[in-house]
C-alpha cells in the first residue's frame, strides 16, 4: 500500500512536461497563466454555487448544482495538476484525478439529463410571471370581493340595527297598547260592575251571559241562575210575546235597538216594571256577542204615574159632574120634554079609545108617539149617565160629529134660555178619531159652556155660537166653537188656558185648562183666538185614525 | 065667544110635544092648529082666529115671553097660556104681568090645561 501511495507521488523516471515545451519560457508562461486563470475560475464558481445554494433554500435539483459544483472543482484541479506536472511529473496523480473528474463528470451529466424532464417540467419566469399576473387579478378580484362583501357586511349589520330599533319601538308600543286596553277594561269592568242601573248580555241562544250586580238585584236572581235563563223566561207573562218578537228582530238584524217599557216577573215572584234600552254589538267581528241590555226599574215612576192617572181622571170626573150640575136644568127639560109628551099622549089615547066610535087610527099613532118619547127620555138619560159615570179612560172610534150633536142636545135648552142662536157646520165626510169619546165630549161641553157664559152681558147684538166640523189637513179633524161673546179685551188669549184664571165672577177657571190636558193627552191641540168683528173663537184637533 | 075666534094654537118648537097637545086637545073637541114657531105663526096670518094660544116659554128666534110682548104692543087681547119646562119664577111674573092666562109647568095635569082653554073661550 505504501508502494502504491509512494508510487503516485514518485515522479520515478518520467520527464516533467516542462521538458517537452522546450522550457521555452513563453510557451510554459503561456500554459502557467491560461491553466493559472482556468484552475482560479473553476474554483470559483463551486463556491458561487455553494453560496447560492445556501441562500436559496427553496432551490430546485441542489443535488444536481452540488454534483456540477464538484465536477467543475475537479476539473479545476485538473487544470492544477497541469501545471504541477510543468515541473513535476507526476503523471499517476495527474491521471488518477483526471479519472475521478471523469467519473464525476460523466456522473453529472447523467443526472442533468436524468433530471432534464423535471427541470423542463419547472414553470419558467414568463409563465411564472403570467401565473403572477393572473394570481394579482384573482387576489384583486379576490380583495375587490371581499371589500363588497365587507360593505354588504356593513349593510346588513346596518339594517338589522334599524328592524332591531323598529321591533322594539313596535314592541313597546304595543306594550302600551296592551296597557292601554286593559286599563280601559278595567274602566269598563267596574262600570259595569258599579252601574246602578242593570246590564246584562244576551247570547244568540236567548241566555244571560252576564249580568251585573244591579240587574241581579234587581230581578232577584243570581249570574249563576241567570245563565239558565233568558230575557223571555224572566218577563211577566203577558209581555213575553213582544219580547220574544223583539229578540227575534234583535237576532235576526231587522232591528239595530229597541227602547221599551216593559214587566218583569221577580224570582219572588212580584212584578217590576223596567224600562228596557238595547242595542246590537256594533260590529261582526267585534268581541261582543250578542245583545247588550241597560235595564231601569222605573216602579216606582209607574206607580206614580198611575196614580196621576187615576188622579186625573178623578179631577175630570169632578169638573165635568160640575158642569153638568150647571146644566141640570137644561138636562131636565131634555127629559121633562119626551115625558109631558108621553103624559099628553096617554091621555088623548084614553079619550079616543073611551069614545062612542073610537078613532083607532089616531089612538094607534099615539101609542107610536108614546113609544118614541120613551126612548128618546131614555136616550137622554143614557148620554148623562155616560158622562157622569165614573169611566176608565179609553180609546175607541169616536164619529165626532155624533160626540158634538150629544153635547148640543144635552146644551139645546141651556142655550134657547140664554137667548143664543145655535149654527152647526158639521162635515159630513169627516174621518173618525181614536179618542176617549166622554173626553171628547167634555171638552166640547166646556167650550160651549164657555161661549154661552161669554155671551151672557150681550144686549147689544144677537147671541150666535157657531160649532164646526172640518178635517185638517194633512191628518187631523179640527172642532171649532165660535161665539159673539166679550172676547178676551186685553188678556193674552193663551193665557185663559192656565189653572184657575177666569173672567167670571162665579168661575172656577179650569174648564179650558182641563180641555186643553185632554186634548193634549189624545195628540190633538187646543187654541184660543179673538172672532172678527167680536167674539172669541176656541178650536181643538184630533188627530184622524189611521185609515179611516 | 064668536064664531071667527075658535081656533087653539099651539106654538112650540118641539115636535113631538106638539103632536101629543095637539091630540090632547083635539080630543077634547076643539079646532086646534100647530106652529113649530112664533114667526110661523106670526106669518100665518091665523092671529085674527086665534081663540087661544099655547106657547112654550123657550123657543129659538121669538120667544113665548117676547110675542106676548109684542102681541100686546100691537093691540091684541089674545088669550095666552104658557107652558114650560122650567119654573122661572121672573119668567112667570112677567107672563101674568102682561096679561097671560096662566104659567104651567110641565109636565102639567091635563085638567089644568083643559080648564085654562075652557076659560079662555068663554071670554
Amino acid at each position: 500500500m505504501t508502494s502504491l501511495l509512494t508510487g503516485f507521488f514518485a515522479q520515478q523516471n518520467f520527464i516533467p512536461h516542462g521538458f517537452c515545451l522546450a522550457w521555452d519560457p513563453a510557451l510554459l508562461g503561456l500554459h502557467v497563466i491560461s491553466d493559472s486563470v482556468i484552475a482560479i475560475a473553476y474554483y470559483s464558481i463551486p463556491f458561487a454555487l455553494l453560496y447560492f445554494i445556501s441562500r436559496r433554500r427553496d432551490l430546485a435539483f441542489r443535488g444536481i448544482f452540488a454534483l456540477t459544483g464538484a465536477f467543475i472543482l475537479a476539473c479545476g484541479t485538473t487544470h492544477l495538476m497541469g501545471l504541477l506536472t510543468l515541473w513535476y511529473p507526476v503523471y499517476w496523480l495527474d491521471g488518477m484525478i483526471k479519472l475521478f473528474t471523469a467519473l464525476i463528470s460523466i456522473f453529472t451529466a447523467a443526472a442533468i439529463w436524468w433530471a432534464m424532464p423535471k427541470a423542463l417540467a419547472l414553470p419558467s419566469t414568463a409563465q411564472l410571471e403570467e401565473a403572477n399576473g393572473q394570481l394579482e387579478h384573482e387576489i384583486g378580484e379576490r380583495e375587490r370581493a371581499q371589500a363588497a362583501l365587507r360593505n354588504a357586511n356593513a349593510e346588513l349589520e346596518q339594517r338589522v340595527a334599524a328592524r332591531t330599533a323598529e321591533l322594539e319601538a313596535e314592541v313597546a308600543q304595543r306594550r302600551r297598547t296592551e296597557e292601554t286596553l286593559r286599563a280601559s277594561e278595567q274602566r269598563w269592568r267596574s262600570m259595569f260592575e258599579a252601574s246602578a242601573v242593570g246590564i246584562a248580555l244576551t247570547d244568540e241562544n236567548r241566555r244571560f251571559v252576564a249580568a251585573n250586580e244591579a240587574f241581579q238585584k234587581m230581578i232577584g236572581y243570581t249570574a249563576e241562575e241567570l245563565s239558565h235563563l233568558g230575557p223571555v223566561e224572566i218577563t211577566y207573562e203577558d209581555d213575553r210575546e213582544a219580547t220574544r218578537e223583539m229578540l227575534d228582530d234583535m237576532l235576526s238584524g231587522r232591528r239595530a235597538d229597541y227602547h221599551v217599557e216593559k214587566r218583569y216577573r221577580r224570582k219572588d215572584g212580584t212584578v217590576i216594571w223596567v224600562r228596557v234600552s238595547t242595542a246590537r254589538a256594533p260590529e261582526p267581528g267585534s268581541s261582543l256577542h250578542g245583545i247588550p241590555t241597560i235595564t231601569e226599574d222605573i216602579t216606582e215612576r209607574k206607580r206614580a204615574e198611575d196614580e196621576l192617572l187615576e188622579a186625573r181622571d178623578a179631577l175630570l170626573r169632578v169638573t165635568r159632574l160640575s158642569t153638568m150640575g150647571e146644566l141640570s136644568a137644561s138636562i131636565a127639560h131634555e127629559v121633562n120634554q119626551p115625558l109631558s109628551a108621553i103624559v099628553a099622549n096617554g091621555i088623548a089615547c084614553q079619550r079616543l079609545l073611551a069614545a062612542a066610535t073610537p078613532d083607532l087610527e089616531e089612538a094607534k099613532e099615539a101609542v107610536g108617539d108614546i113609544i118614541s118619547d120613551g126612548r128618546r127620555a131614555s136616550a137622554v138619560l143614557a148620554r148623562v149617565r155616560q158622562l157622569a159615570k165614573k169611566s176608565v179612560a179609553e180609546r175607541v172610534s169616536v164619529d165626532i160629529n155624533s160626540a158634538i150633536s150629544e153635547v148640543l142636545s144635552l146644551t139645546r135648552q141651556e142655550l134657547q134660555r140664554s137667548g143664543i142662536t145655535t149654527r152647526t157646520e158639521l162635515d159630513p165626510n169627516l174621518p173618525s178619531v181614536m179618542a176617549d169619546r166622554v173626553q171628547v165630549q167634555q171638552v166640547v161641553l166646556n167650550l160651549v159652556m164657555n161661549g154661552i157664559e161669554a155671551m151672557r152681558p150681550v144686549i147689544d147684538r144677537s147671541r150666535v155660537l157657531r160649532v164646526k166640523s172640518a178635517a185638517a189637513p194633512p191628518a187631523d179633524v179640527a172642532v171649532t166653537v165660535e161665539d159673539t161673546g166679550s172676547g178676551f179685551g186685553d188678556n193674552d188669549p193663551d193665557h185663559i188656558f192656565e189653572t184657575f184664571f177666569t173672567t167670571k165672577e162665579d168661575g172656577m177657571g179650569m174648564g179650558l185648562s182641563i180641555s186643553r190636558s185632554i186634548v193634549q193627552a189624545h195628540g190633538g191641540r187646543l187654541w184660543a183666538s179673538a172672532g172678527a168683528p167680536v167674539g172669541a173663537i176656541f178650536g181643538f184637533t184630533l188627530p184622524a185614525r189611521a185609515g179611516a | 065667544m064668536t064664531n071667527d075666534k075658535f081656533i087653539v094654537i099651539i106654538v112650540d118648537d118641539d115636535e113631538s110635544v106638539r103632536r101629543a097637545a095637539r091630540r090632547l086637545i083635539k080630543s077634547y073637541g076643539f079646532p086646534v092648529e100647530t106652529f113649530a114657531s112664533a114667526d110661523d105663526f106670526l106669518a100665518s096670518g091665523r092671529l085674527s082666529e086665534t081663540a087661544c094660544l099655547v106657547l112654550d116659554v123657550q123657543m129659538p128666534g121669538l120667544n113665548g115671553l117676547e110675542l106676548q110682548s109684542r102681541l100686546v104692543a100691537e093691540g091684541h087681547q089674545v088669550p095666552i097660556i104658557f107652558i114650560t119646562a122650567f119654573s122661572d119664577e121672573n119668567a112667570r111674573a112677567q107672563a101674568l104681568k102682561a096679561g097671560a092666562l096662566c104659567y104651567l109647568v110641565k109636565p102639567f095635569e091635563e085638567a089644568d090645561l083643559l080648564n085654562s082653554i075652557n076659560l079662555a073661550l068663554q071670554r
